[in-house]
């Protein structure tokens, strides 16, 4: 009998450990590549998209970018994001944007996947084929087993994030583009924007705008409580999905994991949180000020607890 | 117990099916709006992990094809184009090269002009400059569509 539940263990500890530490084919999706907020820019211009260096997932390759999977997951950003005017198929528009993916590197086995993506983002203007954008953006993204107990599902999870980082950092720099702003400014017949006199000064209260843009920036935040004790500091990850769910990791917390949701009230200039079954970080509406170049606070526009976070100059 | 061996089997036979096969992929991309004819001077840039001098390997098969190219860490001042590799290594009764990605890049800002790929199994195994050669056929051949 004794012998027959070892059996049973060992074969059920095998199965766990190859279903959940393996990472097997699963294909990533253009909805969950998706970027979803607003970008700062909207030009008044057509634009078509066209991948390449993508891999089809097969049992051999793992989970994969496939570049249909990635273009229509660009395609739905932009029309999202509201950075072009329109997308257009078939290299038609007034501008046009290649992506090539240049390394996508995985792990096999492990209980965390973090998946690393190189692609070089192009932008074309198509009348006189001037490139106005040539940019290396690097990504990666860390699925741990508060994502997914499984592993494909894992490492399904990291390519799509690696993805979507991705995604968001190209837009990001082309809606940083002046030049292309430049250009729209001298069709519509205006004058050029004029310089900025003098540096941002601090603290700013980020416009609705500045905090979609900022959170698109940055998916993935290490935030921690307002407070100057470092032991009641209660640090967190703060991860922001496409599809407006967040996710928050609190080792020292009575939950370490949680979900929940996340609304930029754009008018407002506020964004607001929806945590399930946890009370911190605090459900509600906060301002985001900007303290620094590279500190940040929101402030509760209630009674919620203010959450000090740092980013990547 | 029976059961146990059962599985213990099937495991196994999965395991041996998938990492023993042939496996064989060789892709290329190119940027649409970069001219490789148009560069003379490239760099091969070598890694720091190359003990098996690839980056020497792709400097020949680049020379053999026209260019000027130097090899090493140290970057020269103004080369027209930077090419790094990645080298991924297997055991199978001997070391044998898997994969091979050769990037062409822009010497200013890293941008991949050019990038191909090479990925053959133990049993279809390529030697380096076989893979190398490869790799650059499939990037030239893709520039010249």
């Amino acid at each position: 009998m004794s012998t027959t539940l070892y059996g049973r263990v060992t074969g059920i500890l095998i199965v766990t450990a190859v279903v959940g530490l393996s990472g097997c084919a699963s294909t990533a999706t253009r909805e969950a590549m998706l970027v979803g907020a607003p970008a700062t820019k909207n030009y008044p211009y057509s634009v078509s998209v066209q991948t390449r260096g993508g891999t089809e997932t097969s049992a051999t390759t793992g989970s994969t970018v496939s570049n249909e999977e990635l273009k229509a997951a660009v395609e739905s950003s932009i029309m999202q994001s509201k950075l072009f005017k329109s997308v257009v198929q078939g290299g038609t528009g007034d501008y046009e944007i290649t992506v090539i993916v240049t390394q996508l590197t995985k792990p096999v086995f492990g209980a965390s996947f973090t998946v690393e993506m190189e692609a070089g983002w192009a932008l074309t203007k198509v009348s006189d084929k001037t490139v106005v954008l040539r940019k290396v953006v690097k990504s990666a993204h860390t699925a741990t087993l508060d994502d997914a107990i499984v592993g494909a599902t894992r490492m399904r999870i990291a390519v799509e994030g690696a993805a979507r980082k991705n995604i968001a950092q190209g837009l990001q720099a082309i809606a940083d583009l002046g030049a292309l702003d430049a250009d729209a400014r001298s069709e519509r017949g205006q004058a050029p924007a004029p310089t900025p006199a003098t540096a941002l000064t601090y603290p700013r209260t980020l416009s609705g705008q500045d905090i979609a843009a900022h959170f698109a920036s940055y998916p993935s935040i290490e935030a921690r409580r307002g407070e100057a004790m470092p032991t009641r500091q209660a640090p967190f990850t703060l991860r922001i999905r496409g599809d407006g769910t967040v996710e928050r990791s609190c080792p020292r917390c009575f939950t370490p994991s949680a979900s929940g949701s996340m609304v930029v009230k754009q008018d407002d200039a506020q964004v607001c949180f929806d945590w399930r079954r946890v009370p911190y970080p605090a459900s509600g509406c906060f301002k985001l000020v900007q303290t620094s170049a590279t500190d940040f606070q929101m402030r509760g526009v209630g009674f919620e607890t203010v959450i000090n976070y740092s980013v990547a100059p | 117990m029976k059961k146990t061996a059962l599985l213990l089997a099937a495991l196994t036979t999965v395991a041996a099916t998938t990492t023993g096969c042939a496996i064989n992929r060789a892709t290329a991309t190119v940027d649409p709006s970069v001219n490789l004819g148009s560069l003379k001077a490239m760099h091969v840039a070598k890694q720091p992990k190359d003990d098996n001098g690839i980056n020497v390997l792709i400097a020949e098969k680049l020379r053999s094809r026209g260019y000027s190219v130097t090899t090493g860490s140290e970057k020269p001042s103004a080369p027209d184009a930077v090419v790094t590799y990645i080298d991924r290594w297997r055991w199978d009764i001997t070391m044998y090269m898997l994969e091979l990605t050769i990037t062409i890049r822009d010497p200013g800002n890293e941008y991949p002009l050019a990038s191909g790929k090479s990925y053959h199994t133990s049993l279809t195994r390529m030697s380096p400059s076989e893979m190398v050669d490869e790799v650059l056929n499939n990037i030239f051949k893709e520039a010249g569509k």
